[in-house]
């Protein structure tokens, strides 16, 4: 399985993780209606109950998805250092005619970067040296649009640092005060449009970057944006 | 454009638009439980072999029945071409007790517009759900 086709595996459990999400959020309106309805405390408990999950698994959503994002790079390095070995030799000025690279040369290249792969720029700085200076852009010329990488680091951060509340990353990235469980649930776009929440948004664009960045990745001559 | 599709293949598309959807019609119905997103899922027709796949369904466990029926179509020729389908998407609608099951076609911005498209669902009464393309 190659590294896209891994990326696409990953996000279906992103996707599956919102899937629950929005069943956990339809238990809760129900209860909240039920405790209206009837005034008995137990909906009530049951509603706060269910909120608390419905919150906790759109934030695992978005966690799980910016997770599968790093691995795809990782992997990328791995199957390019795998497939096109010369990158290698030419990046460390290696002599020999043959050179393969294996997983524990590119666990020691990760290590060696400091786990660049939670960091868009850094993980953009260990490919552009192995797999090539034109693979997110030529000169000014952008070929790989990260935008929404970059969107779902912040939410991601977001989440992981602050407990969904909006970091001024966030804010700015995303020019919104909404903690990130509720702009991730927001909508994105006219109603009768797909998708129709910013976490599908996310999810959409960030398989296209992935697509694109893939194609690149193998293409001979890269094609000029 | 969110979510633009138009960078990925088919078959990812397709991967993706059966979540897309069932999202959907939960944005609609926000309190519905125990629902499941079937692909391909069979309709009857007036015999055994007039059988036929529609390419997305919202399936309600509780009350054993779809809720909502979803067909792809990418270009308005191929609107033309599944004609049959849909009447017998329709006819099949009809057949089922209590609420009719939200009936669309799922269509790619490009053409979300057309009159000719717009027409057609209005008189066949199918909702039309865009995506970015």
């Amino acid at each position: 399985m190659n590294s896209f086709d891994q990326l696409q595996r990953d996000a279906q459990i992103a996707q599956r993780l919102w899937s629950a999400q929005q069943e956990a959020r339809a238990e809760y309106a129900r209860a909240r209606r039920r405790y209206r309805t009837s005034g008995d405390p137990v909906h009530q408990s049951l509603a706060d109950e269910k909120y608390s999950l419905h919150r906790a698994l759109v934030e695992a959503s978005a966690v799980r998805l910016s997770t599968a994002w790093e691995v795809f790079l990782r992997n990328l390095l791995a199957e390019y250092l795998s497939r096109r070995p010369v990158s290698f030799r030419r990046a460390w000025g290696f002599q020999a005619n043959s050179v393969s690279v294996g997983s524990d040369a590119v666990d020691r290249i990760v290590t060696e970067a400091r786990q660049p792969f939670q960091d868009l720029n850094r993980a953009k700085q260990l490919l552009r040296y192995y797999l090539g200076p034109d693979l997110f852009s030529v000169g000014k010329k952008v070929a790989v649009d990260t935008k929404p990488v970059e969107d779902l680091v912040a939410i991601r951060n977001a989440v992981v640092h602050t407990a969904g509340s909006p970091t001024r990353q966030f804010r700015n990235r995303l020019s919104t005060r909404k903690a990130a469980h509720v702009y991730l649930t927001s909508r994105p776009g006219p109603v009768g449009s797909l998708p129709v929440t910013q976490f599908e948004r996310l999810l959409t664009d960030l398989l296209a970057t992935a697509a694109t960045l893939y194609q690149r990745t193998w293409a001979r001559p890269r094609p000029v944006p | 454009m969110p979510g633009d599709l138009s960078h990925l293949s088919e078959k990812v598309v397709s991967e993706l638009m059966g979540g897309l959807l069932l999202s959907y019609f939960r944005s609609m119905h926000p309190e519905r439980t125990d629902l499941d997103l079937i692909r391909n899922f069979r309709i009857p027709g007036p015999r055994a072999a007039a059988t036929r796949r529609v390419d997305f369904a919202i399936f309600d466990r509780s009350k054993s029945r779809p809720v909502a029926l979803f067909e792809l179509v990418t270009t308005t020729s191929s609107l033309r071409n599944k004609s049959q389908l849909l009447n017998q998407l329709k006819r099949y609608a009809d057949t089922l007790e209590g609420p009719s099951p939200l009936l669309a076609i799922v269509v790619p911005d490009s053409i979300s517009k057309r009159s000719t498209l717009r027409d057609w669902s209005k008189k066949h009464d199918f909702e039309v759900v865009s995506y970015p393309d």
